[in-house]
């Protein structure tokens, strides 16, 4: 028997349809929305409410055994933060990693119905799988990490092209991904094999493997396009969170040319300055670049002031931001696959850096030309948790809300907020 | 021995945390036992020998015999009319059977509590404290070139820890095994671990802090007063040397185990041993990794805390977890006499815990899985006799390492598995809960 629901009385909103707050009726049948269903259809009112298209997180970062850890590193996020239970849903804690459950039915209420782990390794697919199983209402997947594999390195490096296909091919069967995922290639080798090592240049030598990531990127951009996955190569660039880094960001989309990819979030690898110093942004730049080429899309990765959880398959990072707070740390290094950070953040707005970085991703949102390809993330809980969304919607839409912010300073720019001035961001 | 027989290749074995994936079984499928199993160590080879089809009854309620069903619903009665029901154990069970434990405790408002918080209770503790830098087993076979095991006895607990993982194995950057690692044993007397280790240091009993403690103040160029050996039977220049070999090697690892979580200073050596490996990651690449004991005790850690965000000791009284050891803790709660009913999931407390929590045990409705007649099986109002993990069911259990493994059952029990029983309560209760609330409205 087929299901059947009739929303009546909602005000509907659909921009790929170009629907704009006209009240009308959806109709439902099983599972998809149908021109009409017969009289008998279950019917909701919505009255008085917003219906629309459920949120989708391209990137975050919900399961899987790095989440696990940084859940079991921050009891004190928990204790006035708790998800209590019903007859029928189930009990949980919160703060910037909640529990599986607790994060399914967060989700759900903000809106969003699609949410999507950003870097699992194979070892940890099974694992990740197991947590999504228990993350309740939204649908869900995850991108599977490729770009720190010391064995397709090798079959690139003894350049068995057509067998390196077949590995990625059967690794994402395998572990069952939507696609895969890179993170600071060749970083992970730097890091385990080098005595914490790192890798700073896109033609610098991986140890021992005679590559360089600028090859591990194209080669893995180029398979995920020949494979034709749902989505592309997903890439965090290499040098996240440095000065300077917007250098390495333009070369690697250079390097992928017209194939498609997906920058993931962006904000984090757009900055100027000297490389290592002082930063500065350089979101018009970046932007410009994004908005010229149809075969690149990026999220965004907005930092929020308030808590946040560092939390990255790159180790590097992970023990920057260590060095950088001194906050307690974990590393968990994968064998053949990756490195892993995480260091519970704070994002302050009376900080230089974490003022430029919020008025960098706000930057990136307002200067693309395309938001279908600048995808509104926060890369939960590393620039804030999920739950800061509606903020940073309202930060987007609202210009008046967004200057009220004293690190916004006061633009004359109609259209823009900061349109690049470093100093003017910090002008506050 | 019959005709009709199976080899299982690649079957897990779930006696230890080392949950190695590389046995090969030879089943006799009319006796239902398994007559061989090459690779496995000398417990594995015991545990697959050990767990045959025995006919004893499918559940005890009372000391007599019933069905399961007949269990399942006088286990449900007990565990929705109690007021402070315990859920403890899971630690010998797949993910599968823990995910439903929990939700069960979840449901009831239990105290929900594992073996971990008798072993590497205070490593999780010190986890949250100070973090950790860790590795996967593998990554130690590739490449770890100083290994030092603290507090711990492989040889005798995880055979296979040496050989497969960390002393002997040619890994990729270490390709002639033993001989590319210096291999360090720090234990309070020399175990039958000690001849495996290049360098043995004998520690006086309850002086792994201060040992460890000058450790991390020798790494980070301090002064080290001489008196140190008198303190702890540890010369100065034995420290010195070891600081010096941690600082310079390529790629560390601190293994530890229960001689360190469970003596003297408890979660304070664990967060001063992850503290020190953490430190040393100024110099070079270190690594540290608890030993872990049962079979997938990795595995109920995990899964409490994704349910829950907590490892252990998690308290549901309030409709939400609470985290709190010695509060929550099993031994603790029972000596207490704080709980009026318990649901004990592959774990014989009774075997272990302190007399006064047994004492407290006895006065209590107990309800209890596993595959083997227990010292808390005989105190049980309710006993079910279960399929045993790994050799009857199929799921997933976790190595010490975090790494999920999945299991590759050798012969079928007529027995029910953990999570079959275990659901079948989780339904019940649900129906008693939903009729209770109806009631109330």
């Amino acid at each position: 028997m087929s299901v059947m629901l009739r929303i009546v009385n909602g005000r509907v909103y659909d921009p790929l349809n170009d629907i704009e707050g006209e009240v009308r009726d959806i109709c439902v049948k099983d599972g998809r929305i149908v021109e009409d269903v017969p009289p008998e259809a279950k019917r909701i009112d919505a009255k008085g409410m917003v219906v629309m298209p459920g949120g989708v997180d391209i990137h975050c970062h919900i399961a899987g055994s790095k989440v696990n850890l940084a859940r079991k590193l921050q009891p004190e996020e928990r204790r006035h933060d708790v998800h209590p239970r019903t007859l029928f849903t189930r009990s949980g804690t919160g703060g910037s990693v909640p529990s599986t459950f607790t994060t399914g039915y967060r989700y759900a209420m903000l809106g969003y119905t699609t949410a999507m782990e950003a870097a699992v390794p194979p070892l940890g697919a099974r694992h990740t799988l197991e947590e999504l199983h228990d993350t309740p209402v939204i649908d869900k997947g995850f991108f599977v990490l490729m770009g720190n594999n010391a064995l397709l390195y090798r079959l690139l490096q003894e350049g068995r092209k057509e067998e390196f296909r077949q590995a990625v091919a059967w690794w994402i069967n395998a572990s069952r991904a939507y696609t895969t995922k890179l993170v600071n290639p060749g970083g992970a080798e730097a890091w385990k094999g080098g005595r914490n090592a790192y890798i700073t240049d896109l033609n610098e030598e991986i140890d021992s493997f005679g590559l360089t990531p600028n090859h591990v990127v194209q080669a893995l951009v180029e398979t995920a396009e020949m494979l034709n996955l749902p989505h592309p190569a997903h890439i965090h660039c290499n040098n996240l969170g440095v000065a300077g880094n917007y250098k390495t960001t333009m070369e690697t989309m250079q390097a992928i040319g017209g194939h498609r990819a997906h920058i993931t979030h962006i904000q984090f690898h757009s900055y100027g300055g000297p490389f290592g110093g002082k930063h500065a942004s350089k979101a018009p730049e970046i932007s410009e670049y994004i908005n010229n080429h149809p075969n690149l899309s990026a999220d965004v990765g907005q930092v929020m002031f308030g808590k946040a959880t560092g939390m990255t398959a790159d180790a590097q990072l992970g023990w920057m931001l260590y060095q950088v707070t001194g906050n307690k740390w974990v590393n968990a290094d994968v064998e053949h696959e990756s490195g892993c950070g995480i260091v519970p953040f704070v994002y302050e707005d009376k900080k230089y850096v974490h003022a430029l970085q919020w008025g960098i991703g706000l930057e990136l949102f307002l200067l693309s030309k395309d938001p279908w390809r600048m995808v509104l993330s926060t890369d939960h809980p590393n620039g804030g948790s999920f739950l800061s969304y509606p903020r940073l919607i309202r930060l987007l839409m609202d210009r008046e809300f967004r200057m009220e912010y004293p690190v916004a300073g006061s633009g004359d720019d109609g259209e823009l907020l900061l349109l690049g001035s470093i100093d003017f961001v910090c002008a506050a | 021995m019959s005709e009709n027989v199976r080899i299982v290749e690649n079957a897990t074995c779930t006696f230890c945390g080392c949950v190695c994936d590389d046995m090969i079984l030879t089943v006799d499928l009319d006796e239902n036992r398994i007559t061989k199993s090459k690779n496995a160590c000398v417990l594995g080879k015991a545990w697959f020998a050990e767990h045959t089809v025995e006919e004893r009854p499918y559940a005890l309620i009372d000391g007599q015999e019933a069905t399961t069903a007949e269990a399942v619903e006088v286990a449900a009665q007990v565990l929705t009319r109690a007021q402070f029901p315990v859920v403890y154990g899971l630690s010998d069970t797949t993910c599968e059977a823990q995910r439903q434990a929990v939700a069960i405790a979840d449901m009831v408002g239990a105290n929900l509590d594992t073996t971990t918080s008798v072993c590497h209770g205070p490593s999780g503790i010190a986890f949250q404290g100070v973090g950790e830098s860790t590795a996967t087993l593998g990554e130690i076979k590739n490449r770890a070139d100083l290994v030092i095991y603290w507090g711990g006895n492989p040889a005798e607990s995880h055979p296979r820890h040496f050989t497969r993982y960390s002393v002997t194995p040619k890994g990729m950057y270490t390709p002639n095994g033993k001989k590319d690692r210096t291999v360090v044993l720090v234990d309070v007397r020399r175990t039958p671990s000690a001849p495996v280790a290049d360098i043995f240091i004998q520690v006086k009993p309850k002086s792994d802090f201060e040992v460890l403690w000058a450790l991390r103040a020798l790494v980070k160029g301090r002064k080290v007063d001489p008196s140190i050996e008198a303190r702890t039977g540890v010369s100065l220049e034995t420290l010195e040397d070891l600081a010096d070999r941690m600082k310079n090697c390529r790629f560390g690892v601190l293994f530890f185990g229960m001689g360190l979580t469970m003596t003297r200073g408890r979660h304070f050596n664990s967060g001063a041993l992850l503290a020190l490996a953490t430190d040393l990651n100024e110099y070079t690449h270190f690594v540290a990794k608890p030993v872990r004991g049962h079979g997938n005790v990795t595995g109920a850690d995990n899964v409490v805390s994704w349910q829950t965000g907590f490892p252990f000791a998690v308290n549901f009284s309030r409709g939400y977890p609470r985290f709190n050891p010695g509060e929550f803790t099993t031994v603790d709660l029972l000596v207490r006499g704080d709980a009026d009913a318990a649901l004990i999931i592959a774990s014989d407390p009774a075997a272990n815990f302190p007399k006064a929590a047994i004492e407290h045990m006895r006065q209590i409705p107990v309800i209890v899985l596993d595959p083997k007649a227990t010292h808390t099986s005989q105190l049980a109002k309710v006993a079910f006799t279960t399929a045993t993990y790994g050799i009857n069911t199929p799921g997933t259990v976790y190595r010490m390492d975090d790494v999920p493994i999945p299991l590759r059952p050798a012969f079928e029990s007529p027995y029910p598995s953990d999570e079959e029983i275990l659901t079948a309560i989780r339904n019940r209760v649900q129906e008693l809960l939903v009729a209770k609330a109806g009631n109330g409205v």
